[in-house]
């Protein structure tokens, strides 16, 4: 048998044993109860979205298409963003340790000659796979059937003349990043939390008031980047307390490091992590 | 002294669960050959098994494998196989690719994964069923499908917490002949288990633990003879037995001998066994005597753990 060298940096080794947790997750994630809620929630925008559409076309009420744009914003923003990929999120990632913990299987990985923080790595992935494919597919259909009333030239219009393509591929880019930070941040709750619903609900809270915090404490919010990357913005609160945008640029590597920080952060716990079944 | 990295060494280690004993204060020194863990439930094997492979961090000691310390699983496991007693399997796998994701974990090129798989896979006689949920095998076949994980990537050193569980006679008997392999080819097998007359014919060293102390350990003979409060039964047979038993009274060198029910033999307990011995060939030549064959008879793990661990022992079989 021929065991790869260890150097002192095997980004090799390391990136085919990621790849190699990366798929073993994402084939037990097919089977998994706890994809069940996610697939839910992913799947109530589309229902809500399509049932209004198809009123709105029977009803024959008027269209416009920066109405339309308007209001998908605010759904987006407000119930895609911080309630369907914040929870769909929270169901996916808290378990990733935590749920193999209960299924009593951690011990599969941790008897492989990897580094612990490849483990974390590899499951983050799949579950970033998992989540960002989930609600990016929910983001664009839920997009597309809020302009079906627009009818088939007039869907064509939107999307090949108008401002359409680029903000699909807007919302489906921030939905991958929805998925990036909060699934940095669950997947920490999953390693630090034997319960990590109170934990989840407490950021909820935090998420759902981000407009009220002063500027340094919004930094550590995930809604607070993804909101300078939203392709419609929205009209800030009367109560938000005024802060500095941020450029989508910046938003985007504040995002990646606030992320990359977290993850370090549970690396760091998981290297300490101790397989006791029985006290789970 | 044998180097250290050829052995398991375990450094004044203590594991506590809270205020909860694992184990205390335990030096160890594991070297190749097979060897038994034995102790009665709670004694603290499955805390010695799970430390030895950093699935737990001591409390206080340090413990290398083939030094290598066990915080650096990504080196220690490259040549440790560990059966671990959990009985749950990831969700939705085939035996195949329980094992094939295993060896995938290590790095290995995807042609040598595919061949290590098949490899193990035939050595635990699950080829057939291989295809196969895991969800859907027997306690036995989950079983070796484990030792087949354990063993698939070749290692130095094997752990095994309770191998022999649900396994019918004839797989027992394989599985044994697996343990016999890795360990002739200079391996270091660590065995636990319940089940002592099998650890008795597979091991040449044991390690008794109760209470979350080591109680004693070393070579089966060795850890025997240093039970002085037990003195050493020794079978005897021959031709004419009462004869033998008047002698060693005469010599008093037995506190205890019994006639064998069948006429045909002596058990004796002596407190100097190899002394023993050595008389046993004057009185046979004196007296005339045809031997058959004298044997210990409580010189294996059996006696051990009743000697040394004895009613507390509960489950041992």
């Amino acid at each position: 048998m021929t065991l790869p060298e260890i150097s002192s940096w095997p980004w090799r080794l390391w990136r085919r044993q990621t790849v190699a947790v990366t798929r073993l997750e994402l084939r037990k994630c097919r089977r998994a109860r706890r994809l069940v809620g996610p697939l839910l929630l992913a799947l109530l925008p589309v229902l809500i979205i399509g049932a209004v559409s198809i009123v709105r076309i029977v009803i024959g009420k008027p269209t416009n298409p920066v109405q339309l744009d308007q209001g998908y914003a605010v759904f987006f923003q407000t119930f895609f963003l911080r309630f369907l990929v914040f929870f769909g999120c929270a169901a996916i990632f808290t378990g990733v340790f935590r749920g193999d913990m209960l299924e009593k299987t951690l011990h599969y990985y941790l008897l492989a000659p990897v580094r612990r923080e490849v483990i974390a790595a590899g499951k983050f992935l799949a579950g970033l796979l998992a989540t960002a494919t989930l609600f990016g597919i929910s983001a664009a259909g839920s997009f597309l059937l809020m302009r079906l009333p627009l009818g088939r030239t007039g869907l064509e219009q939107y999307l090949l003349h108008g401002p359409g393509l680029g903000y699909l591929g807007g919302y489906i880019g921030v939905t991958a990043l929805a998925c990036l930070g909060y699934g940095a941040v669950f997947i920490l709750f999953g390693a630090l939390f034997r319960n990590p619903v109170l934990p989840v609900l407490a950021l909820f809270g935090l998420e759902s008031i981000n407009f009220l915090l002063p500027g340094w404490l919004k930094m550590i919010s995930v809604v607070y980047y993804l909101q300078a990357l939203n392709p419609v913005p929205l009209p800030p609160s009367p109560f938000a307390l005024m802060t500095d945008s941020i450029s989508p640029l910046l938003a985007v590597a504040g995002l990646a490091a606030f992320a990359l920080a977290v993850l370090v952060v549970t690396a760091l716990r998981i290297r300490r992590l101790e397989i006791i079944y029985a006290a789970d | 002294m044998m180097d250290t990295n050829r052995r398991i060494v375990l450094r004044d280690v203590s594991k506590f669960y809270g205020e909860v004993l694992g184990v205390n204060r335990v030096s160890l020194a594991v070297e190749p050959g097979i060897t038994s863990l034995v102790g009665p439930n709670g004694a603290g094997k499955t805390t010695l098994l799970n430390l030895m492979t950093g699935l737990l961090r001591p409390t206080e000691g340090a413990i290398e494998v083939l030094g290598i310390p066990v915080s650096r699983p990504e080196r220690v496991f490259r040549h440790v196989g560990y059966c671990t007693q959990y009985d749950a399997f990831p969700k939705g796998l085939t035996g195949y690719d329980f094992i094939r994701g295993y060896l995938r974990l290590h790095g290995l090129p995807e042609t040598e994964v595919e061949a290590l798989t098949r490899d193990a896979l035939a050595r635990v006689n699950m080829t057939d069923a291989a295809g196969r949920k895991i969800a859907a095998y027997s306690k036995g076949m989950r079983q070796r499908v484990k030792l087949a994980q354990a063993i698939a990537h070749k290692p130095r050193v094997l752990i095994l917490d309770e191998p022999l569980n649900g396994l019918d006679p004839m797989a027992r008997a394989e599985v044994i002949a697996i343990f016999q392999e890795v360990a002739a080819d200079g391996c270091i097998v660590i065995v636990s288990s319940h089940i002592l007359h099998e650890v008795d014919i597979l091991s040449d060293r044991v390690i008794l633990m109760n209470h979350g102390y080591v109680v004693a350990e070393g070579g089966i003979h060795d850890v025997r003879e240093e039970v002085e409060e037990h003195p050493m039964q020794i079978l005897v047979r021959c031709d004419r037995p009462a004869v033998l038993a008047a002698r060693i009274f005469e010599l008093n060198h037995a506190v205890e001998v019994k006639l064998h029910p069948d006429g045909r033999g002596l058990l004796l307990r002596t407190k100097d066994a190899a002394g023993f011995y050595r008389l046993m060939n004057r009185i046979a030549v004196d007296e005339n005597l045809a031997m058959e064959g004298i044997q210990p008879a409580d010189d294996d793990v059996q006696s051990l753990y009743d000697y040394l661990i004895g009613n507390e022992g509960g489950r041992a079989s």
